[in-house]
């Protein structure tokens, strides 16, 4: 059976602490242990901030919306970060970095060596997902 | 959902102790701690981790940037922490080659 929540924050940095509060919340319908849960709230705290930052560099206030969907599925969990056009366009200008981390960034070598799987999936209409998985 | 720094010294060694969380909007605030003790001559420092229930990156890119700037000055920064999942972003950044890690005060100042 599965699973799917979606949450929706402004894109602002006093926001990804309740990032960090919505997964550990998941935690009793993850078939994970505490470890492997406080991992996925490293991973999403890192992505959440590198986004945060990117928009109060590029984007006009007021911040764009950050979404995430955690879909609970028999054999993984999957966490997908879908993007308003603001944020979109910081995804795919950085699209690279999210799947071969430069040694400079700590962010993305942290969300690489904890997740399973880590891809970006362009959309046709500016609506790009990084899509995570942690197999179970 | 904060970060509060205590700070003590002795024997010219800065011991900040930090208790709380450390990511991208507590982050600001060590930073702006370490700064000011660069500034007044402080190149000797202890962060004390071990009260600390969350850090990412933006802890370890604040911590970095001390560490930095402390070296221009021929000082250093020590950490005590023994929390695993703490210890777990040091050893998958490399960092733990470049900061010197240890368990408790005794050990950090005579490191330093």
């Amino acid at each position: 059976m599965t699973t799917s929540v979606r949450f929706v924050i402004p894109a602002k940095r006093e926001f990804v602490g309740l990032v960090r509060l919505a997964i550990g919340g998941l935690a009793p319908a993850m078939p994970f242990d505490a470890d492997t849960v406080e991992d996925m709230k490293l991973v999403m705290s890192e992505i959440c901030t590198n986004i945060v930052l990117g928009v109060s560099e590029y984007a006009a206030p007021p911040p764009p919306e950050l979404a995430f969907t955690v879909t609970l599925n028999p054999s993984d969990v999957t966490i997908e970060i879908d993007s308003s056009e603001a944020v979109d366009e910081l995804m795919l200008a950085t699209s690279a970095e999210w799947t071969k981390p430069k040694q400079s960034g700590y962010g993305l070598s942290i969300i690489t060596a904890l997740m399973d799987n880590v891809e970006l999936i362009p959309g046709g209409d500016h609506r790009s997902i990084l899509r995570l998985k942690k197999f179970t | 959902m904060d970060l509060k720094i205590e700070v003590d010294e002795k024997d010219g060694v800065v011991l900040l102790k930090l208790n709380g969380e450390v990511d991208v909007y507590t982050a600001p605030k060590l930073k702006s701690r370490l700064v000011d003790l660069v500034d007044q001559g402080k190149f000797k420092i202890i962060v004390d981790l071990e009260e600390v229930d969350f850090m990412d990156s933006s802890g370890l890119g604040v911590l970095v940037g001390g560490l930095k700037r402390v070296r221009s000055h021929d000082g250093a920064i020590a950490l005590i922490c023994t929390q695993e999942n703490i210890l777990k972003i040091f050893r998958i950044t490399g960092l733990v080659k470049v900061f010197p890690i240890f368990e408790n005060q005794d050990q950090a100042v005579q490191s330093v």
